[in-house]
């Protein structure tokens, strides 16, 4: 019975049927054949929501939102050209850091690549850039986004797999900075066959100047986990403050920011936030029968079973995952895969936060692979180059992006050394 | 393009706009209930006790209001890949069965968020002790909405329109 929920499911999701209608319509068709009142379908979608942590998702969307209205981004775009502007490829190592200074006060690559991607984008044509490859940049940059803290995807991973927020945003510190170096590497190696300006060397007192006046943009990082590791805030109050320090810059100290940006930055959020809500109150209906067919913990027995080391499934995840990350988007793979497998990588002795990075990790690669790749179609969108040249010269980083899946998937201390440090280890 | 869709284009869009603005409203009162929540415990040194119970109901209001206001836009998430396979006339064989799918889920989301409301009638928040109805009419609201929006999208697909459900980075 378990394999026909299951392959509806599938079913209706490759004819294209969205995915919360897919899960509500299997959801609904358990219930029926189980002979339950269907009233379990409203009490599960209302029900489903109401819940503080997921309050966490709308506010550092809105934090985004805002601080890429704000202005700021030209600030940290400066500061990036500060630093690394006298590279090789100077505008393309900016876009690379200026997107990881970005990610710390933004929780959505998508968010990132329309918002600083749009003045990236604009940069490095104008310095004789291929549009193509401007594009493919901002895009793959804006991947570290998800990965660095604070994150969207981390807080809808926590909710569901319950595990510490505090602890998995920590998790995304190493493997996103591993992301960037492995960018910067690429670019460099590319720059080479491309004769492009590059910015002159900033003196010390530049670049202190420039790290100045992005000082409130540097700094959000480092009082958003302070701030929660203290326990001062929980997560959902640090995202809520974050977006009040966003309104605050963009309202009062950069005075760029239009009317219309502000409530354009506000309408976006509730967008969003309907979509992967959405999904969250119909799969909610769909845990209904997971929970009577106990698939979770069918999988899990079958797992056991096999005597699976923990590495041959975390490959078999990985593979699963990117493949599904080519034809559906981060929320949608993340609500669908997390609560059916997770029971199972923690009962072969996987930690959770591990998986989670790793799966956030692998679902990031998603986002620039075609043909599903969200972020090409919006960096598509923006520099006019079409997504077939733009996904091309990705090609070179999503290798790139694979060895660093492959190096957090077995060596799980890259992931796990900060928050064991700053949290102490998880408890068993 | 005929007579009567005009009108009906025109309410779409303003309800539309109407949800869009509602949005706004719970996005901004999302923000100032948690900061209050903050600044009473720090600043007052005076715990209240119902902002959690409002921010939560404030997420489910704007998660179906959104979500509605999402998929007027066209932003369903979905698997398109294997229909942009289909040549054109299957596929749009397959957008009409897409949305006659929506229409059909989403009517009885409302109409079983509808009898949630009616169950759970005079009972109060544990907080803020108002009706726990207010978690059940968003529910109604948003599957209405939903119908509306995608019913309106049909009609003027079949009056030969261009299909806006799709995702809107797919539209160019």
């Amino acid at each position: 019975m378990s394999a026909f929920y299951v392959l509806g499911l599938l079913v209706l999701l490759f004819a294209g049927v969205p995915v919360a209608v897919s899960l509500i319509l299997v959801g609904v068709t358990g219930v029926w054949l189980a002979g339950v009142p269907l009233a379990i379908l409203g009490q599960r979608m209302a029900f489903g929501l109401d819940n503080f942590t997921l309050i966490a998702v709308p506010m550092f969307l809105l934090m985004g939102n805002l601080m890429n209205a704000s202005g700021v981004t030209q600030r940290i775009f400066d500061f990036a050209v500060a630093m690394v502007g006298h590279w090789r490829a100077g505008l393309a190592q900016v876009n690379v850091l200026g997107s990881l200074v970005f990610s710390g006060m933004s929780g959505s690559a998508l968010a990132d690549a329309a918002g600083l991607g749009t003045v990236e984008i604009r940069a490095m044509t104008k310095k004789g850039y291929t549009p193509a490859f401007a594009a493919a940049m901002t895009a793959v940059s804006a991947t570290v986004g998800p990965v660095i803290p604070p994150s969207t995807v981390a807080v809808l991973f926590a909710f569901i797999a319950d595990v510490s927020v505090g602890r998995l945003f920590l998790a995304g510190v190493v493997p996103g900075l591993m992301m960037v170096v492995v960018q910067m590497a690429i670019v460099h190696w590319r720059g080479k066959s491309m004769v492009l300006p590059v910015f002159p060397r900033a003196t010390g007192a530049q670049r202190l100047r420039a790290t100045w006046v992005a000082l409130p943009a540097l700094v959000v990082p480092f009082f958003m986990m302070g701030g929660m590791r203290s326990g001062i805030f929980t997560a959902t109050e640090v995202a809520a403050v974050g977006a009040l320090y966003a309104l605050i810059l963009a309202g009062f100290y950069h005075r760029s920011t239009s009317r219309a940006e502000l409530t354009g930055a506000f309408r976006d959020t509730a967008l969003s936030t309907g979509g992967i809500m959405l999904i969250v109150a119909s799969a909610n209906v769909f845990a209904w029968i997971l929970a009577r067919e106990r698939i979770p913990q069918e999988i899990t027995q079958a797992v056991v079973a096999m005597n699976l080391s923990p590495w041959v499934l975390l490959v078999f995840l990985n593979i699963l995952l990117l493949l599904l990350g080519m034809i559906l988007d981060t929320a949608g793979i993340l609500i669908l895969v997390t609560p059916v497998v997770v029971p199972a990588v923690v009962a072969v002795g996987i930690d959770p936060v591990h998986f989670g990075m790793v799966m956030i990790v692998n679902m990031m690669i998603g986002l620039v692979t075609p043909p599903v790749g969200m972020a090409l179609f919006v960096v598509s969108n923006i520099s006019g180059a079409p997504i077939a040249a733009v996904a091309r010269e990705c090609i070179p980083f999503i290798i790139g992006f694979l060895v660093v899946l492959l190096l957090i998937t077995f060596i799980p201390q890259l992931v796990l050394w900060l928050p064991d440090l700053v949290y102490g280890k998880a408890l068993k | 393009m005929p007579k009567w869709l005009s009108p009906l284009l025109k309410f779409d869009g303003r309800v539309g706009q109407l949800e869009e603005w509602l949005c706004i409203l719970l996005v901004a009162a999302m923000a100032i209930v948690i900061n209050l929540q903050i600044a009473a415990r720090y600043v007052f040194d005076k715990p209240f006790i119902w902002p959690e119970e409002v921010s939560r109901l404030i997420l489910i209001w704007m998660a179906f209001i959104g979500a509605a206001a999402l998929i007027r836009r066209g932003g369903d998430i979905a698997v398109d890949t294997f229909v942009d396979m289909l040549p054109p006339s299957r596929r749009r064989a397959m957008l009409t069965i897409r949305d006659l799918v929506m229409v059909a889920v989403y009517s009885l989301v409302a109409w079983q968020g509808w009898s949630l409301a009616g169950n759970v009638a005079g009972m109060p928040l544990v907080a803020t002790e108002w009706p726990t109805a207010l978690l059940a009419w968003p529910v109604v609201l948003g599957g209405v909405l939903i119908v509306l929006h995608v019913m309106v999208r049909r009609a003027s697909v079949w009056s030969g329109l261009p299909d806006l459900g799709r995702t809107p980075q797919e539209k160019t």
